[in-house]
Order: structure tokens, then C-alpha cells, then sequence
């Protein structure tokens, strides 16, 4: 049990486990490509050997971690609140921009990044926004004809 | 054409009006860049990428672009003297000494040497590239498709080398970037991979979003986590004006740093970092007074500068004949040229001379706006220092998404961006570095093509790779690198040099 509790811990295990999850993710999926023979290579060819390649620097990494056992190697805290707020002002704009147009897109954008860094009273939040929302249309929509959609579609 | 009717025509190109803005900004951000912590200028150039579409001219995109990279060497070094905190990775070494000077009371001296020094290198190597670059790209017509592979596999294992932390990470996150490239349509076979019959990756994952994601939105996500607030600079910073002595004493490191940062710099996976790091070494060990380095030695703030500069510059060279990117910055560069339908290799000297030499010339250009823009102009620099975190990282997230829409105008891509920003923070953690990755992904297709028609021509002779010999040579060199990086007494100094950054 030892050995689990600590690998769980460690920074290299898990790099190790991702590279084996890519590597097994690609070489399979690369199978059902054709591999080519003699001097042509198929399409199956370059991601099978370089995902076997990443399984295999995988295992290395995840064995060496298990055996070396570093303490120095923990992983620390996930800042879980950054990364959910910033995913879901990412996926709103992502959903807004196409059709409340790039003015309001901003606006939500701001407003909801700003929440992963607490600190400062909301009227603040909002102005800033707001300013950025501006200086976003006049900049990339206006002065740089960027083909974005500025309002929303009912318009 | 010769060399002075060359950069003729490279100094008409830049000074023109619209040319001389884009330098401007470029040098600006760049500057602004350097100056603030937690954004790179592989993450701004990944930025203003998308932008440069709209730029039209693909010279003038170009000249911006380059503007930005060596521009934030200069403004790296600024933090680094003032207030210890180098905003790039290539000021660390700066911040060794500088900083020191500047706790001693010479914090002007010492930011007046980086940039003279920096620009004397500046000069010297844009003098080099002109001089040089015809005779390389004369050379690259050598290189068929098995020395080209060879070439990047070098340049992957020399990004590998470079990479911080443990080699074998590195290893499997520049594997990692070559899967990534092999997502969508496969140019030899027309097969569509990894795509599962979305019609959106048809031309590989977009190198914006991915790019983006690990370095911009993953460095936000873990710098809010540790919180960091630019500091405040407490101490006036007086005169510029160094002295007789300091100017003396300066002029060898950075006449070395410039030789080091210009031959460093051609090679694959050199540039700024390696450059800077090898000229402290350097001075260090030919000083006669090595352990006073580290206590505000000015040989150590010079030579580095100059180096990381000329590296800087330097590692234009084989993107611009070669058309191979050595490093992460350069690919994006690569991406550039591609945007503006222009295939980057020797070619583009004879068939775009004006972007070439424009290109050049514009460094030249670039450093004596640097100059001024760093020692005059000081005062900008210090007051932007203090902007707080919580007002900026809002802005960086939303030119991250509109710079990514800007490309394809995919909603897809904005999307995409959320898994590799998640990434990107997740590498941070597990200190997997992602230069190796972004190389890995531009590189990814381009190998693969070469490897394909070097085995077609060879008609599936493996062998022809060490039996051709500038494709041997290559891979020997490689092979070299990954050696000397496994040997215990280099990693340790390896692991010594990039344990001082933090």
C-alpha cells in the first residue's frame, strides 16, 4: 500500500500515465489506418511508431517515479477555482460570440473571469467590463475590420 | 545582388511608414511583454498571430512579429535589474548580477550597458545574417527530404535538451506534439486521421487555440493560483551613466556574448536562452575574479545581454533559408509565413526579397527603437509594473479568444482552446514543459511528409539516413546532444542553471 499512497503524490507518475494514455490513444486509433508496406508509408505508419514511442517513454517515467520515490515530486494544490471559472467564461463565450456578437460576448467574458480573482467591488467589475467590451469593438471590429459578429443576431 | 544592394533594399522596405509602425508595436509589446511576468513572448506572438492575417503584408506582419521576440529580451532585462523578477526565462541570468547592481546604487548603469550591449549585438549579428544568409540558403539546396528530416529530428532533440526538467518529459512532450500534428487530413495518403469525420479538423488542430491554451490560458490558471502581483519598484533609479571603469570592463563580455549569441543562436533548438546562460558560464569562468560573480559584477549582466540579443536574432537564420524553425518562437514565425500563403525554405530569399531583406533590415531598426524606447523611456516601463494582475489577466483571456476566432472564425477553435488551457495548467503542475510540444506539432506533419519521401526516393532503405552524409552528420549531432544531457555531471549542471530561476 505504500507504494500506491505515495505514487498517487507524484508529479512524474501521473506525467507518465498521461503520456502512456496518449500513446495508447493514438497507436490504436492508428491501426485502422493502413500501415503501407515496403518503401511507402501509410497513414497509419508515423502516429503508431510515435505513439508506442510515447507509451514506452511513458512507462519509463510512471516506473522510474514508483521506484525513485522523490518526495520533492508532490503535486501541489489544484487551483480548482481558476480553472472552472476561467473553462466556463471560455465556453460562454465560446457559446455567446456567434450569437450575441462579440459587444456582449465581452462583456460575459470579463465578468465571469473576473470571479476567479476575488478582491474587488462588483461596480468596478462591470465598469471594466464594460470599457474593455468598447475598446474591443472599436479596435478589432473597427479599426481592424476583423469580420466579427459585433451584435446579437437578432439585430 | 550584393550585400550593400541587399540592405538597400531592406532599409526601403522598412522605412516605410506603415513598416516602421509594425515595428513599433512589435518592439512595444514585445518591451511590455518582457516587462510583466506570466506572459511570454512565444504566448503574445501566438496572439497577435491571428492578427497579422489582416495585416496584409506579409513583411510587415513578419517585422512585428520578429519585433516582439527580441523586443522582450530588452524588456526581460529591465525587470530582472530593477526588481529581480526577469520577465522572460532569458533575463534570469541578467538578475544573477543586475539585480545586485542594483541594490548597490548603479540600477541605471547596469540597464544602460544591457541595452548598449544589446544593441551592439543587435547590430552585429543583422550584419552577420546579411552576409550569411545567401551562402546558407545556397548550401540548403544540398538538403533533400532525408536531410531535412534529419534536421528536425536534431532540432526536436536540442528543444528537447533545452526543455527544463527531466529530458525524458521532455522527450515524451515533444512525442506528444508530433501526435498532435498528425490529427486531420494526411497529406500523402488523403486519409482523414483523428478527426472522427468532423469536417473542423480537416487541417490539424488549430495551432492558435492549442498554442494559446498551454501557454497563455495554462500560465493565467497557475499564476492565479499563486497569486502573484507585480512588485513595486522602491528605488529611484538615478542616472544612466555608467562609468569609464563599468564601459571598460563591459566591452570583451560583450563582444564574446555577441560571437557566442550569433553562432549559439544558428543552431537548432539555441536562440536567446542558451546563449545567455553560455555567456555567464563563459565570463564567469575567464573572469579573475570568478566568485565575486552574483554580487553586481557588471561582466555579468553585459555579456549575457549581448548574447541573448545576437542568439535572439540568430535563430532567424535557418528559418529564413533553411525555412526550418530551430525553436517554438520560430515555428511560429513558420506559421506566419503560412498564413500569408508564403512556403518558408531557400527559396523565399530569391522569390520574396523584399521580405527577407525587409525582414533584416527591420532588426536593425527594431534595436535603435529598443534603445530608446529602454533608457529614455524608462519611466513608462516602471509605471506599467505596478498595473495589478486581476485588471490584465482578464484582457490576456479575452485576446487569447478573439485572437483564436480570428484564424478560421471557428467557433470550434474557441472550444478547443478550453481543453488545452486545462493542459497547459496540468503541465505547469506536473512540470512537463511545453516548448518541446508546440516544436513536436508544427514540426509533426513535416517530418512525417519528409520521412515519406526520403523512404520513397530510398525505396524503403532506412539505412540511407546515416549513409547520406549531412544527414549522418545531423543525427550525430543529435545524438551527441542526448548523450551529453544523460551524462550525470552535465545534467547536474544543467539541473544547477535551471535551478537558479527559481
Amino acid at each position: 500500500m505504500g507504494i500506491a499512497m505515495r505514487a498517487v503524490n507524484n508529479r512524474d507518475f501521473w506525467s507518465g500515465i498521461m503520456f502512456i494514455s496518449v500513446g495508447v490513444y493514438f497507436a490504436w486509433s492508428a491501426t485502422q489506418y493502413s500501415l503501407g508496406a515496403g518503401g511507402r508509408m501509410g497513414p497509419g505508419f508515423f502516429p503508431l511508431a510515435v505513439g508506442l514511442a510515447t507509451v514506452f517513454v511513458g512507462l519509463f517515467i510512471s516506473l522510474r517515479a514508483l521506484i525513485l520515490r522523490r518526495a520533492d515530486k508532490r503535486i501541489g494544490q489544484i487551483a480548482w477555482r481558476p480553472l472552472i471559472v476561467i473553462s466556463i467564461a471560455l465556453i460562454v463565450f465560446a457559446f455567446s460570440l456567434p450569437t450575441l456578437g462579440v459587444l456582449v460576448a465581452t462583456v460575459l467574458l470579463i465578468l465571469i473571469s473576473v470571479l476567479a480573482k476575488p478582491g474587488y467591488s462588483i461596480w468596478r467589475k462591470v465598469i471594466f467590463s464594460v470599457i474593455a467590451s468598447l475598446l474591443t469593438y472599436v479596435v478589432f471590429v473597427r479599426l481592424l475590420q476583423m469580420n466579427l459578429p459585433a451584435y446579437p443576431s437578432i439585430f | 545582388m550584393d550585400l550593400f544592394g541587399n540592405l538597400a533594399l531592406g532599409f526601403q522596405t522598412v522605412f516605410t511608414v506603415n513598416n516602421l509602425l509594425f515595428c513599433f508595436t512589435g518592439v512595444f509589446f514585445g518591451t511590455l511583454v518582457g516587462v510583466l511576468p506570466g506572459l511570454g513572448p512565444l504566448a503574445t506572438m501566438s496572439i497577435l498571430l491571428p492578427i497579422t492575417y489582416y495585416v496584409g503584408d506579409p513583411a510587415s506582419a513578419l517585422i512585428m512579429l520578429a519585433g516582439i521576440y527580441y523586443g522582450a529580451q530588452y524588456g526581460g532585462s529591465t525587470t530582472a535589474i530593477l526588481v529581480n523578477l526577469p520577465g522572460e526565462v532569458t533575463s534570469v541570468v541578467t538578475a544573477l548580477d543586475g539585480y545586485k547592481m542594483a541594490r548597490n546604487g548603479r540600477p541605471g548603469p547596469a540597464l544602460a550597458i544591457a541595452a548598449l550591449g544589446s544593441f551592439f549585438a543587435g547590430t552585429v549579428t543583422t550584419a552577420a545574417i546579411a552576409a550569411f544568409a545567401p551562402a546558407l540558403a545556397q548550401a540548403a539546396f544540398l538538403f533533400g527530404p532525408t536531410e531535412y528530416f534529419a534536421l528536425m529530428v536534431l532540432g526536436l532533440i536540442a528543444a528537447i535538451v533545452l526543455a527544463h526538467g527531466s529530458v525524458a518529459k521532455a522527450i515524451g512532450m515533444a512525442l506528444f506534439g508530433l501526435l498532435l500534428g498528425t490529427v486531420g487530413v494526411d497529406i500523402t495518403s488523403g486519409v482523414s486521421r483523428f478527426s472522427y469525420g468532423s469536417p473542423h479538423v480537416m487541417d490539424g488542430l488549430s495551432l492558435a487555440a492549442v498554442a494559446m491554451g498551454i501557454f497563455a490560458i495554462g500560465e493565467i490558471i497557475s499564476n492565479l493560483q499563486k497569486d502573484i502581483n507585480t512588485n513595486v519598484l522602491s528605488e529611484r533609479i538615478g542616472s544612466l551613466m555608467p562609468s569609464r571603469e563599468e564601459v571598460r570592463r563591459s566591452t570583451g563580455p560583450v563582444l564574446r556574448g555577441t560571437a557566442l549569441g550569433t553562432v549559439l543562436g544558428l543552431l537548432p533548438g539555441g536562440g536567446a536562452l542558451l546563449s545567455s546562460f553560455t555567456s555567464y558560464a563563459v565570463e564567469k569562468k575567464i573572469s579573475k575574479t570568478p566568485e565575486k560573480f552574483g554580487t553586481g559584477m557588471i561582466e555579468g549582466v553585459a555579456g549575457p545581454e549581448a548574447a541573448n540579443n545576437a542568439g535572439a536574432q540568430a535563430s532567424f537564420i535557418p528559418m529564413l533559408t533553411l525555412g526550418i524553425p530551430t525553436n517554438a518562437v520560430m515555428a511560429l514565425m513558420v506559421a506566419a509565413m503560412m498564413i500569408h500563403s508564403i512556403q518558408p525554405g531557400p527559396q523565399v530569399m530569391t522569390s520574396n526579397p523584399t521580405l527577407f531583406w525587409g525582414l533584416i533590415a527591420s532588426m536593425w531598426v527594431g534595436n535603435i527603437m529598443l534603445v530608446i524606447l529602454n533608457l529614455p523611456l524608462i519611466g513608462i516601463w516602471v509605471r506599467i509594473m505596478t498595473v495589478p494582475y486581476k485588471y490584465l489577466y482578464p484582457l490576456i483571456i479575452l485576446f487569447v479568444c478573439i485572437g483564436v476566432f480570428s484564424v478560421s472564425f471557428s467557433q470550434f477553435d474557441l472550444f478547443l482552446i478550453i481543453p488545452f488551457g486545462i493542459l497547459g495548467y496540468l503541465f505547469q503542475k506536473l512540470e512537463c514543459e511545453p516548448a518541446p510540444l508546440l516544436l513536436g506539432m508544427v514540426l509533426g506533419a513535416l517530418m512525417e511528409e519528409y520521412l515519406g519521401r526520403a523512404l520513397l526516393i530510398s525505396r524503403g532503405d532506412w539505412t540511407v539516413f546515416v549513409t547520406r552524409p549531412i544527414s549522418a552528420t545531423l543525427l550525430l549531432i543529435a545524438g551527441v546532444l542526448l548523450v551529453m544531457v544523460l551524462v550525470p555531471a552535465v545534467s547536474k549542471t544543467r539541473d544547477v542553471a535551471f535551478e537558479e530561476e527559481t
